[in-house]
């Protein structure tokens, strides 16, 4: 019975957006859709299967993985809601908007309790492409461009996935057992997670899955849509498209690769140099933007590269695939968390007053980002580090600590750009608001989270005495002070960008329009018969020329040889 | 006393017929009385239907024979397999029908078309009971015939073209599909269709007359599927009203091609003759050609209906690509698709037919800010669309997923990257519509049908324009979404490959 209650899960944004074609005064109470995810991460039921559904289905979060992505990406997708319900208020086109979101919010919930290949794509693929409505939502030439590449590369990594799983199934046995062909009962039918763990998967298999899934999670080199999307899109939508939804991407490639592979091992040092180069390149790129959002986009590119360095380190050493998924899922929390409050905060920053308060509870998810100790981004850290230290890549440390610099410096660049925005905003006096509750407190409550997870989540209270021990608090606090010395150094210097290096061209944009035009008009050879008579008759005049003398002798010899030609065809086919 | 299990079948196709005949009688202003008998004869069907569907789920056996020829009887058969095709006639009959009504209110000659319609619907339900090859073709026959008058209804010079061109092309793949079928009927008579094909018997002798049938067959109702190169009459056939469009790309024509195939392959040659004599790989391969080629095409077409046309071949030969693999889970794929097809194309036509009564919408750049001014067509069109590109939870996702898998389970990898470049293309010409239709701000004023008086919402067309729109919109959406319960498709086409499919 209790079952039951999995399908409350996408069930309820859907029965929101019910709700919302009655009349615009549910607004408000939306993110109670976001309830059912969160009374279910934290006391999970029985996972279910639903016959009605499509086949296969099999809902639950009987593991730690899902129970953390359930219950961050309900909180966080909450948040974001009352957030949004007070920021497009006004808005003429809201109905359009929260119909997208309620579905990408279905999509994103139903991905994260699918165990089974079918509901996780019918959840995927919801939210791929519902959130292309939040992301061309504010309108005008940027948010449709950026809108054109993220659909582009969305339906692109949705077709690659479709292969990838295809193909997994296949490896996996099929979706049927040898002997049990040729019964009425197809009950058989089963691609749940669970038998994969052990199978061991194909090369182009893991390509095409670590391709499709890549497009959504964001990391280098397919990271082109994620800076154009979220600058362009609201502030709400950002927070949920940063924090939750590529987040899904990582959820993937873990979830679709076995335990213990020797390919996927022998790939994984290639994968995690790929990870800590996304985490450099995104980095670098954040420093050099202009506008906040955008540099907080780079900042996500870089951050999902330490996702992805976990996933591979996790290959490298099947034996601590456990521990592993516990790394993985906090850090997914906790950067979840944090960015959907950066994001927020931009967004907040950008159209109202914030006072100095606010400012000190901005810089803590930035700096939690960046490893401040007593807070999760430490926990995450020493978390990595001490998991690192036991694998052979251990030499590759250092670079986890300058990956912390770069880290700062690229929040620390999205904050100033937050308050330059503030001083243009001081010098109109009409905007001089102070932030409206119903924002005010859901990006309070998330700018807090890495605080409140490290003292509440019992696998980061225990690391709290051990980031009090010199070395460690040292190691954490190094790479913060470096910033606080370089951004010091650069605000007093007054340093500014080189003008060319503000206006990077971006080849996205432009292979993407590029596409557009040749889809329009494609070129395509024409083989379909043109329907000309007059050709016929003409043929037919230019014979009668040919054979003007003795027509008649000729034609008889034709139909000659023609009758023998078919005489010869049926003696063939009588034998 | 005959049982009545033997007048079932008859009597479903009789329910159509009789009442079809029966319109040609009446006088044009007729039309209370007109609209009664389509009403009373499709609600008939469907109850009849329904009995027929409630009995082979029991196991009953439905099966009505005359004699006809020597060695071949007039055999009218409910296997599951035809009542795939019949349940899927009946249904999309009744939609049609109530769309037909909306669509030539106050047109001339509505006693002509609606007779024809009719008679379009007895046979498509023959062409599903027939037994055995012989009724096969002769109801297959009747449906060219039937099928001419709605192409050319309009009268106008595009249409009799368009009308000649059809009958040129289905005539002769009748006539190919009538040699084959004679050729068959010299060699082992033409005894009922039954599960693994009756062709075995006949031993590795006649290898190169049963190639030969096999082509001529594959050809004969090739052009009724509009397999690459007998497709060339599809895209020219549009001219037609909208509900004659939306009943020959979803049911009636194309489909009729396509169960052709079904029924030779499994059920005349068997998988065991096919893998025999090598017919099935040229026929994959022509299946992949036409997926792939009517996709290409629909992408250059810039008038709605030519590239709904083009969609039509591309998705049809998803149901001769599934038969041609030979394995059980394609199967599965093929004859599921041939329902959800029906109910994604039919929607898709619906929809093009109320742009173009409403607002005199034909051409793809006119459908900027659609959605605005049709919200609810709009959203069928868009169920429709992103079915078709196999977007979950639409049905389309539950076709594309069997096939694909289907496909490895027989080692035909290939056959992904067919589905996957044609999903791109899909994508690539039903995205900028939904685009347009949603996003693109409207081009000016609308040329409002000044009949309907419109506005946004319940009332943006004639309400049997709309709701059989909205209706099979709906359908196509369950039977992806609810595709596990009893009486979905997946569920029907799974009884059909379990009875009939041994391996």
């Amino acid at each position: 019975m209790t079952g039951f209650a999995w399908l409350l899960v996408p069930l309820a944004p859907c029965v929101g957006l019910v709700l919302l074609r009655w009349q615009d005064r549910v607004i408000p109470w939306l993110w109670l859709s976001c309830v059912p995810a969160l009374l279910l991460a934290c006391w999970p039921a029985q996972p279910s299967s639903f016959s009605l559904l499509w086949p296969g289905t099999r809902w639950g979060a009987d593991d730690l993985m899902a129970r953390g992505f359930l219950g961050f990406s309900a909180l966080l997708w909450g948040c974001a809601t009352i957030f949004a319900a007070v920021s497009e208020r006004s808005h003429p086109r809201r109905q359009k908007f929260w119909l997208f979101w309620l579905l990408s919010l279905s999509g994103n919930l139903l991905l994260v309790i699918a165990q089974d290949a079918a509901s996780f794509y019918v959840g995927f693929s919801v939210m791929s492409l519902a959130a292309y409505g939040l992301v061309v939502h504010l309108g005008g030439p940027g948010p449709r461009q950026a809108g054109r590449v993220y659909l582009q590369l969305a339906v692109l990594g949705e077709m690659l996935l479709y292969a990838g799983i295809m193909l997994r199934i296949h490896e996996a046995g099929g979706a049927i057992g040898a002997g049990n062909w040729g019964v009425d009962d197809w009950s058989f039918i089963d691609w749940g997670f669970d038998h994969w763990q052990s199978v061991p998967i194909g090369g182009l298999t893991a390509i095409l899955l670590l391709l499709g899934f890549g497009l959504k999670a964001g990391f280098w080199p397919l990271h082109v849509w994620l800076p154009l999307a979220h600058p362009a899109a609201p502030a709400a939508a950002s927070a949920v498209l940063s924090g939750a939804m590529i987040k899904a991407g990582i959820l993937g490639i873990w979830r679709f690769t076995p335990v213990a592979d020797a390919g996927l091992q022998s790939w994984a040092i290639a994968v995690f140099a790929i990870a800590m180069f996304s985490v450099f390149y995104g980095a670098l790129m954040g420093v050099i933007q202009t506008r906040a959002k955008a540099a907080l986009a780079y900042s996500s590119v870089s951050q999902v590269g330490f996702l992805l360095a976990i996933v591979a380190l996790a290959w490298l050493q099947p034996g601590a695939r456990e521990a592993w998924a516990i790394v993985l899922v906090l850090y997914t929390v906790h950067h979840g968390l944090a960015k959907g409050a950066l994001f927020l905060g931009a967004g907040l920053s950008s159209h109202y007053a914030m006072r100095r308060m606010h400012w000190l509870l901005l810089a803590l998810p930035a700096l939690a980002l960046a490893g401040l100790p007593f807070t999760s981004g430490a926990a995450v850290k020493l978390l990595l580090k001490d998991g690192i230290t036991a694998t052979p890549l251990v030499h590759w440390l250092p670079l986890l600590s300058l990956g912390s610099v770069a880290t700062g410096l690229v929040v620390a660049r999205a904050l100033w750009l937050m308050y330059q925005t503030q001083c243009q905003l001081r010098q109109d006096a009409a905007s001089r608001r102070k932030p409206p509750p119903g924002m005010l407190y859901p990006w309070l409550l998330l700018s807090t989270t890495p605080l409140l997870l490290a003292v509440l989540l019992p696998a980061m209270r225990s690391l709290l005495p051990a980031s009090l021990e010199l070395d460690k608090l040292w190691a954490l606090l190094w790479p913060i002070l470096l910033t606080a010395g370089v951004v010091i150094v650069a605000l007093r210097r007054g340093w500014r960008l080189p003008a060319r290096l503000t206006h990077l061209p971006n080849p996205a944009r432009h292979v993407s329009l590029r596409l557009k035009r040749l889809l329009l008009r494609p070129p395509v050879p024409d083989i379909d018969p043109v329907f000309d008579l007059g050709a016929w008759r003409r043929r037919e005049r230019r014979w009668n020329r040919f054979w003007q003398q003795g027509t008649v002798a000729v034609s008889v010899w034709l139909i000659c040889a023609a009758l023998l030609a078919s005489l010869l065809v049926g003696w063939l086919v009588a034998r | 006393m005959v049982a009545w299990t033997s007048l079932l079948p008859p009597a479903i196709v009789l329910s159509s017929l009789v009442p079809g005949l029966l319109i040609f009688t009446l006088r044009e202003e007729q039309h209370r009385l007109r609209i009664l008998l389509n009403l009373l004869a499709v609600l008939l069907k469907l109850s009849l239907v329904g009995l027929m569907l409630y009995g082979v789920s029991q196991g009953l056996y439905f099966r009505f024979a005359l004699p006809f020829l020597p060695g071949g009887e007039l055999v009218l058969q409910g296997d599951a397999l035809s009542l795939q095709f019949v349940a899927l006639s009946s249904v999309l009959w009744l939609a049609t029908t109530i769309y037909a009504i909306g669509y030539l209110e106050d047109s001339p000659l509505r006693s002509r078309f609606f007779g024809y319609f009719s008679l379009c619907v007895s046979a498509t339900v023959g062409v599903a009971l027939a037994g055995n090859l012989v009724t096969f073709l002769l109801f297959y026959e009747l449906l060219t015939l039937a099928t001419f008058p709605l192409v050319v209804h309009r009268g106008t010079d595009r249409a009799l073209r368009a009308g000649k061109i059809y009958l040129a092309y289905t005539l002769g793949g009748g006539a190919l599909a009538l040699m084959g079928v004679a050729l068959l009927h010299a060699l082992v008579g033409s005894p009922d269709f039954s599960a693994g094909g009756y062709l075995q018997a006949l031993g590795a002798g006649h290898h190169t007359s049963l190639t030969l049938a096999f082509v001529l067959l594959i050809a004969g109702f090739g052009v009724k599927a509009a397999l690459v190169p007998l497709h060339g009459w599809l895209p020219i056939a549009m001219v037609a009203p909208a509900p004659v469009s939306a009943l020959l790309h979803a049911v009636a024509v194309v489909k009729a091609g396509a169960f052709g195939i079904i029924r030779v392959v499994y059920d005349v040659y068997g998988i065991d003759a096919m893998r025999l004599l090598h017919l099935a790989q040229p026929l994959l391969w022509l299946a992949a050609i036409t997926i792939v080629y009517g996709s290409l095409k629909a992408l250059q077409q810039q008038e709605l209906k030519k590239r709904l046309a083009y969609s039509t071949i591309s998705q049809v030969s998803y149901i001769t690509l599934g038969v041609a693999l030979l394995g059980p889970l394609a199967a599965v794929g093929a004859l599921v698709h041939l329902v959800h097809q029906g109910l994604m194309k039919i929607t898709l036509f619906f929809c093009a037919g109320n742009f173009a009564e409403t607002l005199n919408v034909h051409r793809v750049t006119e459908m900027n800010g659609i959605g605005r001014r049709m919200p609810l067509t709009m959203a069928a069109f868009t169920v429709g669309a992103l079915g078709m590109i196999g977007v979950p939870p639409m049905a389309g996702f539950i076709s594309k997923w069997y096939l694909g898998i289907g496909a490895l389970q027989v080692e035909e990898t290939w056959v992904l990257a067919v589905l996957v470049g044609s999903g791109l293309l899909n994508a690539a010409y039903f995205l900028p519509l939904v685009y347009r239709g949603w996003f693109a701000e409207p081009n000016g004023r609308w040329q409002e049908n000044a009949a309907l008086r419109g506005s946004p919402g319940w009332r943006e067309t004639h309400w049997m324009l709309l709701w059989p729109a909205l209706f099979t919109a709906t359908l196509a959406l369950l039977s992806g979404l609810l595709a596990g319960a009893d009486i979905s498709p997946l569920a029907w086409a799974q009884l059909i490959v379990a009875r009939t499919f041994p391996l």
